[in-house]
């Protein structure tokens, strides 16, 4: 999508405050933003959007699912190509608990927040060119319970896809449900993506199925020729936010700085089965680390780039759809953005990769709240327009 | 008789004045005493909740997240808030003394349990969770021996008039 003159002073504002704040803070290093412009939809192969912790967004309050799907169908019609567009949510689809069952009272609140992501892909260029939108578990969507209390809130987040799908639109919860994957697809000459339930692996998983797991994404990676590999899943490789560890002592009277430090909370990245996680993903990158590894579950915007060969080329936090946190900083940090946004990966025709971060103006989650339906979509319309590119990256 | 009447009234007033007026200066010493006692008895029940949690996360049970540490596992804070609230309010004395068994437990406790971690687990989350564990039972252990030990003044003395504290001497003239 072209920005307006306006947008590109309103992005360089961004890019400059972004520069200043991280160069005013005394133990953050400077990050230099970089600035790529949109390529031609000529050059351009596939696009893969990335857009994760959205499952407190609704169609009709969050101008993020309205930005999303404007960007979404944009680059539908602009490739003319079917099935070069992929919209991956990374997880957490709906809080605080997944898809109950159709008979409890809070499932059509779950359904409205799961439509709401699946409107995204609805658009009439979106159904025209085939555009996929395909959701990854979280450790919400499994209720935040091991056993089979999880397994049958993700189950039930299938089966609502699959309703939706039967009705036209092409959704898909991969892996599938309780199943660990990896899924593995390509789209196009030059794309391979390999989807993960990482909330699988923290919550129920035997070291047996574990060792299938990486022998799988093994045999993923080296089958993968010349195609850039990007690894989905919702729990992240890298963060530099609260899940990482990083937040003020004091927050919560010091009580989740300790608990995180001593790793005594499954879903923060010290406790002793994400190690074993990222530990495992460590080991399967060995000789062949994927172009990008790209999570939620922080819920901001960050880029990372790998230290070691071991790691991921290049790692992503998109868990900004819905929540925002606050941010830190890491070795290896090339940008944070505390706003509402996504992710738009750019696969070009030459097997060039390049990142563009989408957020929305200032440092929170705009929402609009209007009881009056006609100023409330005025509003959407208008936020929805002041969403930008706030930072770009040639990936490779 | 009105003379007498009011001699006897005024004596009155004056007797139950000296008898109220030890325990109006005993509550308002009570007082700030038991609010200190609750917040200090609910942080302590706190940081015994955190070992708890701590020690239970090591054995493989963890949190899912900071919410969980919501439920049962905060009792701690209210049974602490409670204890120490009242026993500020019943005896401050044994609050003091409880407050600083339970700091020098903690610190004890902390150090112990730091280096103990690092000799059980591997990883840098170790010390911290060895820490964590050894500061709540530093923190309890000191707390129980604080509220249970005999206070040597209070106990040995009660039901005698409290008398400054002092060392007797003897000496002994021979004519």
């Amino acid at each position: 999508m072209r920005p307006s003159p306006l947008l590109t002073t309103r992005r360089a504002a961004v890019l400059l405050a972004a520069a200043l704040a991280t160069a005013c803070s005394s133990n953050i290093p400077h990050m230099t933003p970089s600035d790529i412009p949109d390529p031609a939809p000529a050059d351009v192969e596939s696009v893969l959007f990335l857009i994760g912790d959205a499952g407190n967004a609704l169609a009709n309050k969050d101008p993020v699912m309205r930005k999303m799907q404007a960007d979404v169908e944009y680059w539908a019609g602009a490739l003319r190509r079917d099935s070069s567009v992929v919209v991956l949510y990374l997880g957490d689809n709906v809080y605080p608990a997944g898809v109950h069952d159709q008979t409890d009272p809070e499932f059509p609140r779950d359904s409205a927040i799961m439509q709401a992501q699946v409107d995204i892909v609805n658009g009439p260029n979106a159904v025209r060119r085939g555009v996929r939108g395909i959701f990854v578990a979280g450790n919400h969507d499994w209720g935040q319970a091991a056993g089979l209390g999880g397994a049958k809130r993700l189950q039930n987040q299938e089966d609502l896809l699959n309703r939706m799908r039967a009705r036209g639109t092409p959704v898909w919860l991969f892996p599938k449900a309780g199943t660990p994957g990896p899924h593995v697809f390509d789209v196009g000459q030059h794309l391979r993506i390999l989807l993960l339930d990482t909330a699988w692996w923290l919550l129920t998983g035997q070291d047996t199925s574990k060792a299938a797991v990486y022998n799988d994404m093994r045999r993923a990676f080296e089958t993968a020729g010349d195609r850039n590999v990007i690894v989905g899943a919702h729990h992240p490789f890298r963060s530099a936010s609260s899940h990482g560890g990083l937040m003020p002592f004091w927050s919560g009277l010091g009580i989740r700085y300790l608990l995180n430090r001593s790793g005594a909370v499954l879903q923060d990245l010290s406790s002793i089965p994400y190690k074993s996680l990222t530990q495992a993903f460590e080991a399967a990158f060995a000789g062949h680390p994927p172009l990008l590894f790209a999570g939620g579950h922080d819920h901001n915007l960050q880029v990372l780039r790998g230290l070691v060969p071991e790691d991921p080329q290049w790692m992503v936090v998109s868990g900004a759809g819905s929540k925002t946190d606050d941010l830190g900083y890491i070795d290896g940090m090339q940008f944070r953005h505390g706003a509402a946004g996504y992710m738009r990966v750019m696969i070009h025709g030459n097997g060039r990769a390049d990142l563009f971060v989408i957020a929305a103006p200032g440092d929170k989650t705009p929402t609009c709240e209007q009881s009056d339906a006609a100023e409330r979509e005025r509003c959407m319309v208008t936020t929805a327009e002041q969403f930008d590119d706030v930072y770009s990256v040639r990936m490779k | 008789m009105r003379r007498i009447r009011t001699a006897l009234l005024t004596l009155l007033a004056v007797t139950a004045g000296h008898a109220v007026s030890p325990a109006t200066a005993s509550a308002q010493r009570s007082i700030p005493a038991a609010m200190v006692g609750g917040v200090a008895g609910a942080a302590s029940g706190g940081y015994i909740a955190i070992s708890v949690i701590v020690a239970e996360s090591r054995t493989g049970k963890y949190l899912h997240s900071y919410q969980d540490a919501l439920g049962w596992r905060s009792a701690p804070v209210l049974i602490g808030g409670t204890g120490g609230a009242i026993i500020g309010l019943t005896d401050p004395d044994r609050l003091w003394r409880t407050m600083l068994y339970g700091g020098a437990g903690t610190l004890a406790g902390v150090g112990v349990g730091v280096l103990a971690g690092q000799l059980i687990w591997e990883g840098p989350e170790a010390k911290w969770a060895g820490g964590a564990i050894g500061a709540g039972l530093g923190m309890a252990i000191g707390s129980t021996l604080g509220v249970f030990l005999p206070l040597k003044d209070k106990d040995e003395d009660s039901g005698q008039a409290q008398e400054p504290a002092s060392i007797p001497i003897i000496f002994t003239f021979r004519f």
